[in-house]
């Protein structure tokens, strides 16, 4: 048996000398937390609150635990001998059915991955259920197939649907100084077709007046015209007015509740129904869609953070984030929506109510699009590996 | 110091930066969370040992093959080295307070482990199983609760852990908490780390430099709005040592962290039952590592005054905090809670 040697301390803290974890006994060491009180914490637990807690941290790991003990070994052999049989018959039959399935209706990476996710939850929501048979979830990988680069196609970027959010009966967000979202998004999608114009994109507009679109018309429309890309133009607003920033979002799941919350509210009024929603999520997740989505997401949100903060020297980069907003559920190119600044915070606001920082804004998302398009075509110079 | 006695409690905060035990002993220690392995003879010659935790294992690292196993707060899945790393800390982490695991004589040891907020179940259980062996009784709280209840803040108040994995929510009752009084977020100290860097590295692109200069500098320096003085660091630029200014790259870095944590606890808040949110208002804590950056309390404490004001401070010995409550929740644990969970 090997000797045990205690490795050397990283940091051995020194405890402070009211520390009572110096004395002997527990019992000593509790009364002390009871009576060194902390002013500024809520409300004295009672001990009946803490013994509560206990029984109660006590209870949630007793439904932790597996509910059933490892079976004895069977005394009749015999028994065993026909499992083992059964078993060496219906395992190859099974795999062999569970690879022609598979091979019928390839499942992917992210379709497994969901699944086990959705498992775990699951298994998760019911801490007390003993009756549930906890083990660890092993995640079985194969081997995915490498989807092809789709730099190996030098493709162009030619035709680009500009959406401002909201219009007509919904204004969108709306700031105390009587500041319209959808006005402000308007302004920034005329402003950013006419840089794109000059430089020979073919740009259409979901909306170019204060008229209302539903989401289902507006994607309808980047559809037929077989875009090229897509980006929807919205201004941000929360509760809590010092919030602020530039933030871009691109097609993904998400858990972070503030977004959630956001893309309920940019999803109302979509004119999708039930019916439609299932074709939509068909083709949701196509790598390549949401690859060039995220490149073309994380080009602008570089700029808009680049260029605004010239105007906006506090302005804050809330980064490249995935969500699921109708519009780019449903659209069939890569597609972002950019929330350019908040309506909520006084001083976006302001900035917003300007002309310069919305040229400021429109000039930043084509200088996104620009660098986004360029990578296409370096990579169109260089040879394709195949 | 080694304890005598039949039983030592011990709470362990497996954190994913630093990893922290406090035992009845009256020892507490606090370890990166690093495991290396030697590559080869001639790394093991030099280091003469098989495994290298800590402080060590970042500061030989070209010799080891260097395991951070922790992720988000959660035993890494997949990699079976990872799971042999969380095994080696603990094991490690025992030793510190003078327990050998592994010997007959030794005295019982119970456990408590704390987890983040959100940990799943399987989560919960790969704990265990990596403590199977090393502890002879093991409890898996939720770490913000530990907190809580080393604090003995149980009742209307709400716990803001920010470690480097995540940064765990948790708000007290009076009742053991449920999954809607909590959250975690992965925004915390690792993030700031890759913010700084990437401004670092954008403002000065031929500078040299490492993960573990940029996470010093923010334990260092790290600050939110405002600060009184520049902060200057020395890097080498073509392996000339050269003095820069990263005051804005520092505060931008940190300032990240901002919202996600400011909305999360509004949020929370605002699902508290209308009576008591004053209260919770009143008594926000913040522990972790990332709650000693200069500024994060008043900044909280601004967000606070848009819904009424409120009161955030933070806890005496951040990095402690978790593994106190947890030897705090061990040490109230009754024996025969202890006979139920044995692992």
């Amino acid at each position: 048996m090997r000797e045990f040697k205690p490795y050397p301390s990283y940091r051995v803290v020194p405890l402070p000398v009211t520390h009572v974890m110096a004395e002997e006994a527990n019992g000593s060491y509790l009364e002390h937390r009871r009576q060194r009180k902390r002013a500024t914490s809520g409300m004295a637990p009672s001990p009946n609150i803490k013994q509560r807690l206990l029984r109660e941290a006590v209870e949630e790991n007793m439904g932790q635990r597996p509910r059933l003990l490892p079976r004895p070994i069977p005394t009749k052999p015999s028994f065993w001998t026909r499992r083992l049989i059964l078993t060496l018959i219906a395992t190859p039959l099974f795999a062999l059915s569970a690879l022609f399935l598979l091979a019928l209706y390839p499942i992917n990476e992210y379709e497994i991955t969901q699944f086990l996710t959705f498992a775990s939850k699951v298994l998760g929501r019911q801490p007390s259920d003993h009756k549930l048979f906890t083990s660890n979830i092993v995640e079985e990988t194969y081997p995915v197939p490498k989807p092809i680069n789709f730099r190996v196609f030098p493709l162009r970027v030619n035709k680009i649907i500009i959406d401002p959010g909201h219009g007509g009966e919904d204004s969108g967000a709306v700031a105390s100084q009587d500041i319209l979202e959808k006005e402000v998004t308007l302004d920034i999608g005329i402003r950013l077709r006419k840089l794109l114009e000059r430089d020979a994109f073919h740009v259409l507009m979901t909306r170019e007046s204060d008229t209302t679109i539903p989401l289902k018309r507006r994607v309808e429309l980047a559809n037929t015209e077989s875009a090229d890309l897509f980006v929807s133009i919205h201004a941000n607003w929360f509760k809590t007015p010092t919030t602020s920033g530039v933030e871009t979002y691109y097609l993904g799941p998400t858990d972070d509740p503030h977004t959630i919350q956001l893309a309920a509210i940019e999803n109302k009024g979509s004119g999708y129904t039930l019916g439609h929603f299932h074709k939509l999520l068909e083709n949701v997740y196509l790598n390549v869609r949401r690859t060039e989505s995220r490149q073309l997401a994380t080009s602008v949100q570089n700029q808009l953070t680049k260029s605004l903060r010239n105007m906006n020297p506090k302005l804050l980069n809330r980064g490249v984030k995935m969500a699921p907003f109708l519009v780019l559920v449903s659209t069939k190119m890569p597609a972002i929506l950019a929330e350019v600044s908040f309506l909520s915070n006084q001083a976006e606001a302001r900035l917003l109510s300007t002309t310069e920082y919305r040229q400021g804004i429109a000039q930043a998302l084509y200088q996104g699009i620009r660098a986004y398009t360029k990578t296409l075509h370096l990579t169109a110079k260089k040879e394709p590996k195949l | 110091m080694n304890d005598t006695s039949d039983v030592i409690h011990v709470g362990i905060d497996l954190g994913t930066s630093r990893s922290a035990i406090s035992g009845s002993n009256s020892q507490r220690h606090l370890i990166e969370s690093y495991v290396g392995w030697p590559v080869d003879m001639v790394a093991r010659k030099i280091l003469k040992k098989d495994v290298v935790i800590g402080r060590e294992a970042i500061d030989n690292r070209t010799m080891l093959d260097l395991r951070r196993p922790l992720e988000r707060g959660l035993i890494k899945e997949g990699a079976e080295k990872d799971a042999k790393a969380v095994r080696e800390l603990l094991q490690y982490l025992l030793s510190l307070v003078g327990l050998d695991a592994k010997r007959g004589d030794r005295p019982r040891i119970r456990a408590v482990v704390g987890a983040p907020a959100e940990a799943l179940r399987v989560n919960k259980e790969q704990l265990r199983a990596a403590m199977k062996g090393l502890a002879d009784s093991v409890m898996i709280v939720s770490e913000p609760f530990a907190v809580a209840y080393g604090q003995e803040a149980l009742l209307h108040t709400m716990i803001i852990d920010m470690g480097a994995g995540t940064t765990d929510f948790c708000v007290m009752n009076g009742h053991y908490p449920t999954e809607e009084d909590q959250r975690t977020l992965d925004f915390a100290g690792d993030i700031i780390d890759m913010k700084l860097a990437t401004l670092f590295q954008e403002h000065n692109p031929s500078t040299q430099f490492t993960v573990h200069m940029v996470r010093a500098w923010k334990e260092q320096w790290g600050y939110v709005g405002k600060t009184k003085s520049r902060i200057l660091v020395t890097a080498p630029i073509g392996g000339n040592p050269t003095e820069l200014d990263i005051t804005d790259e520092m505060r931008i870095a940190c300032e990240t962290l901002v919202p996600p944590v400011t909305e999360t606890m509004l949020d929370l808040v605002a699902r508290v039952d209308p009576e008591f949110q004053e209260q919770v208002r009143e008594n926000i804590i913040l522990a972790g590592g990332c709650a000693m950056i200069n500024g994060l309390r008043e900044a909280l404490e601004g967000a606070l005054s848009s819904v009424g004001g409120g009161k955030v401070r933070v806890v005496s010995n951040p990095d402690f905090a978790g593994s106190d409550g947890a030897l705090a929740i061990a040490l109230d644990a009754l024996e025969s809670d202890w006979e139920i969970l044995t692992a």
